[in-house]
């Protein structure tokens, strides 16, 4: 039965082998990346070498640093924007520093032996939380029956972009067409790849609400954040006949 | 009757099959002793004082000459010892046993003849040759030397075939000792030299004349691409053709360690050696890796692995530049297509030279010196007539010398030479005529050197190199492709986009032939007197000198040591009276710059 364990093993190998999935890693903006070759456990048998290279724009490959086994320097290989920014651990991951969102693409680790070549890839996704939430366009007050623009709620620079929502006296407002108006947007800052999520919320008051608490909630991975908007002062006047086609 | 013999003789060999008899190993001279096929695990011991005379008479028996190493174990516990055995056809009968103390074991014996060794080269497998006679080591005169002569040694040496021989003015110094062997004419095929027709040690020599070789299996290293021979791509020789190193096995250490052999950057670390270009491989040519220990110190102390698949998977051909080089030439650093890259190069350079230089002395004083040559020409070819009625062949040669011109070459020097001597060699293995390459098992993995990348850039085939003072003067300080120029300035090195070593190969050859031609009738003196005063002028005609790394040439030159300018002119075809009539002029025309 071993030997059929055994099989079976070489069996799974055979199979495993060529169908090697990308690992995926997740590392956050700005700060240094690390990627494992192979999860930290390179086959030291016989190696002679460990490189890694990445996936360019174009999709041939990038030669980025090498370490030859018998030696404790890594030599740097990159020639563009990874030069500066990439080291070796002793365990032949390769860190990048500064991490931006340019990152995000397949690099490869390659342990070299004078009989095999063993490739794995990982995945690098660079996430970034967003650095602020504000609310702007706040009107001096809500008047009844009239559509107001209660506020817009932006959310910067973050990976991926967060999404927004809005609540009155914590329940959620969703876009009817008639009384709440949504207007969602994000936008991309073409350097950096990070992306400003604004969302403006257009409301009809009733008699109601007065006195009514507006939230802007935002989420970035699971994660709410909550931004109140001080209470409005309420208008008690009706709208002319019309003021909800403005 | 005839059946009774055949009873007999069968009868007899198989009595000789208990016998001990001579097993050579791996060559006619060298060898040991064995028991027969039915006591064949048995060890033969013999008896101390009859193994010595035995061993001297189965080197003499195999034509191997004296005793040179015999490698022996003695005063072993219970074994048989013979002695007073009769030694015939390689094999001992009628032994007689004896359990005596003065026993030894013969482990291997390596009769004189086999001995051979290479001596003052920068590798095992070049340098002069040296053989062993009478328990002294000695050379071999180069009279009737040949490639053929030295193939044999090559092949006895482990080390291939020859690519070129040298004679006297070779880079090799002049050995010592006795001349155990002069007009060799070998076959090529025989075990060693010994069993080659020669003259024996009857000759009429000096140590001037030692013969030396390069054989296919020298190892050497070479920077080629670079505007100095401290930059470029780093190519690797063995078998005959120049290979490269994959950039897999490349980091600070090798880099540094390659620069120390090349004795560029004086020890200091490189001052680029990471993807210095974008430079491909050869497919034709094999690709080397290494992998060194902390301690080498040398490329040669790694261990070598030959074009494997995967450890130069993804790799690029590995380069350097050496501290205090030049470094590369502007457009070959990220081009591909080298051709037109060199054609721009050579123009952009001709054209900034002249702009720069248009109002320097300098050039007046050039100008004024090659018109000096120009009308030291003539006189010599009229002096030739005079001397001969055959047709003359010249050979002009400006080589400055900024050290003392009696100094001897230094190393560094000689070593440059031995690799560039090799880039020769493609032509003259490319040779249809040459038959000696038909069938050996070498000539498959040759590729001529000159398939390298950057070859117009590689100084050591470039053939006007030796003209380094006015690499000082003009080509440098453009700084942009200096060979080109300086093969525009000198009118008869041949076409600027032809085929350089095709012309070098031609003087290379006729220089060689007709040294020994002089040499088998020279009383010596003449020789000794050009090769006093310039030690390594014959080198620079055979082979192009690549020049000292400019800055440290313009070093030299701040440094206000005089810069002269001599000028070689040397009567080829002709012997003895001009020879000697030239090398005096030779020392006159030391012209003070």
């Amino acid at each position: 039965s071993l030997v059929t364990l055994r099989f079976l093993h070489i069996f799974v190998r055979m199979r495993t082998e060529p169908l090697q999935g990308h690992e995926n890693i997740t590392a956050w903006y700005g700060k240094t990346i690390t990627v494992p070759c192979n999860g930290g456990k390179v086959p030291v048998d016989g190696l002679v070498f460990v490189k890694w290279k990445y996936a360019k724009d174009d999709g041939t490959p990038g030669d980025l640093l090498i370490k030859q086994s018998t030696s404790d320097q890594v030599t740097i290989l990159a020639s563009e924007e990874y030069a500066s920014r990439i080291s070796m651990e002793k365990d032949f991951s390769l860190l990048i520093s500064q991490a931006s969102l340019r990152d995000q693409r397949i690099f490869t680790c390659m342990a070299v032996s004078p009989s095999n070549v063993n490739e794995y890839s990982v995945n690098v996704e660079v996430k970034k939380k967003p650095s602020s939430v504000e609310i702007i366009d706040k009107p001096e007050a809500l008047k009844k029956d009239i559509l107001t623009t209660v506020g817009t709620c932006i959310v910067k620079d973050s990976n991926p972009a967060a999404t927004i929502t809005w609540t009155k006296n914590k329940s959620t407002l969703n876009a009817d067409g008639k009384g709440v108006f949504i207007t969602p947007s994000v936008k991309v800052d073409p350097a950096t790849g990070l992306s400003t999520s604004h969302s403006t919320l257009q409301y009809v008051a009733a008699k109601e609400d007065g006195g009514a608490v507006f939230t802007c909630v935002s989420t970035y991975e699971g994660i709410h954040n909550e931004t109140n908007l001080e209470p409005l002062m309420f208008i008690w006047i009706s709208a002319p006949l019309g003021g909800l086609s403005k | 009757m005839t059946l009774l013999k055949a009873v007999f003789i069968i009868h007899l060999s198989y009595l000789c099959q208990g016998d001990p008899y001579v097993d050579q190993i791996g060559a006619k001279c060298s060898w040991t002793l064995k028991m027969g096929e039915n006591r064949s695990l048995e060890t033969v011991g013999l008896n101390s004082d009859f193994a010595e005379t035995l061993i001297k008479e189965i080197c003499q028996d195999l034509d191997c000459g004296g005793v040179y190493h015999v490698d022996k174990t003695t005063s072993l516990h219970n074994i048989t010892c013979l002695q007073q055995c009769t030694y015939k056809n390689l094999h001992l009968h009628n032994c007689s046993e004896t359990t005596g103390s003065n026993c030894s074991v013969i482990n291997k014996v390596i009769c004189g003849h086999q001995p051979v060794r290479l001596a003052g080269g920068s590798d095992r497998c070049a340098g002069r040759v040296e053989v062993w006679q009478n328990d002294m080591w000695g050379t071999v005169c180069d009279d009737q030397w040949d490639l053929r002569d030295a193939d044999v040694v090559c092949a006895q040496h482990g080390c291939g075939y020859a690519l070129n021989v040298t004679g006297q003015g070779g880079q090799f110094a002049p050995g010592r000792g006795p001349i155990h062997l002069d007009e060799l004419n070998c076959t090529g095929r025989e075990e060693n030299l010994w069993a080659c027709p020669s003259a024996g040690n009857e000759n009429d020599c000096g140590h001037k004349e030692d013969a030396g070789v390069t054989c296919s299996e020298m190892r050497a290293i070479r920077l080629t691409g670079g505007l100095d021979r401290c930059a470029g791509k780093v190519e690797i020789h063995r078998n005959g053709s120049w290979g490269s190193l994959c950039d897999n096995a490349w980091n600070i250490h090798l880099a540094t360690m390659v620069c120390s052999m090349l004795q560029c950057g004086g020890g200091a670390k490189p001052e680029k050696f990471s993807r210095i270009a974008s430079f491909t491989h050869n497919n034709a040519t094999p690709k080397y890796f290494y992998v060194c220990p902390q301690t080498a110190t040398s490329l040669w102390q790694c261990q070598e692995i030959y074009t494997n698949p995967f450890l130069c998977m993804g790799s690029q051909p590995s380069g350097v530049i050496c501290n205090g080089s030049l470094g590369l030439p502007v457009s070959i650093t990220f081009s591909e297509n080298e051709v037109t890259s060199r054609t721009t190069t050579e123009t952009t350079f001709v054209t900034t030279a002249g702009s720069y230089e248009s109002q320097s002395i300098e050039l007046l004083s050039t100008i004024s010196l090659s018109v000096l040559l120009f009308v030291f020409l003539i006189v010599n070819t009229v002096l030739c007539c005079l001397y001969k009625r055959r047709h003359a062949f010249l050979l002009k040669e400006i080589r400055s010398n900024p050290r003392s011109p009696t100094e001897h070459p230094q190393n560094r020097h000689k070593e440059a030479v031995s690799l560039v001597k090799v880039t020769n060699n493609p032509q003259q293995m490319d040779d249809p005529s040459s038959p000696r390459y038909i069938g050996t098992q070498f000539s498959s993995v040759y590729s001529p050197s000159v398939e390298t990348d950057y070859e117009n850039y590689d100084p050591g085939i470039d053939p006007s190199v030796s003209l380094s003072t006015f690499r000082n003067s003009q080509c440098y300080r453009g700084a942009l492709k200096p060979s080109g120029f300086c093969k525009l300035q000198e009118e008869d090195k041949g076409p600027l986009n032809g085929n350089p070593t095709a012309s070098q190969y031609a003087r290379m050859s006729k220089m060689s032939e007709d040294s020994f031609d002089c040499s088998s009738t020279s009383s010596g003196e003449c020789y000794e007197n050009i090769g006093n005063i310039h030690p390594d002028a014959g080198n620079s005609k055979l082979y192009s000198i690549p020049p000292l790394p400019p800055k440290q040439a313009q070093f030299l030159q701040n440094l206000g040591e005089p810069n002269r300018i001599t000028v070689h002119i040397h009567e080829i075809r002709t012997c003895m009276t001009s020879w000697c009539f030239f090398s005096n002029l030779q020392m006159m025309t030391t012209i003070p710059l």
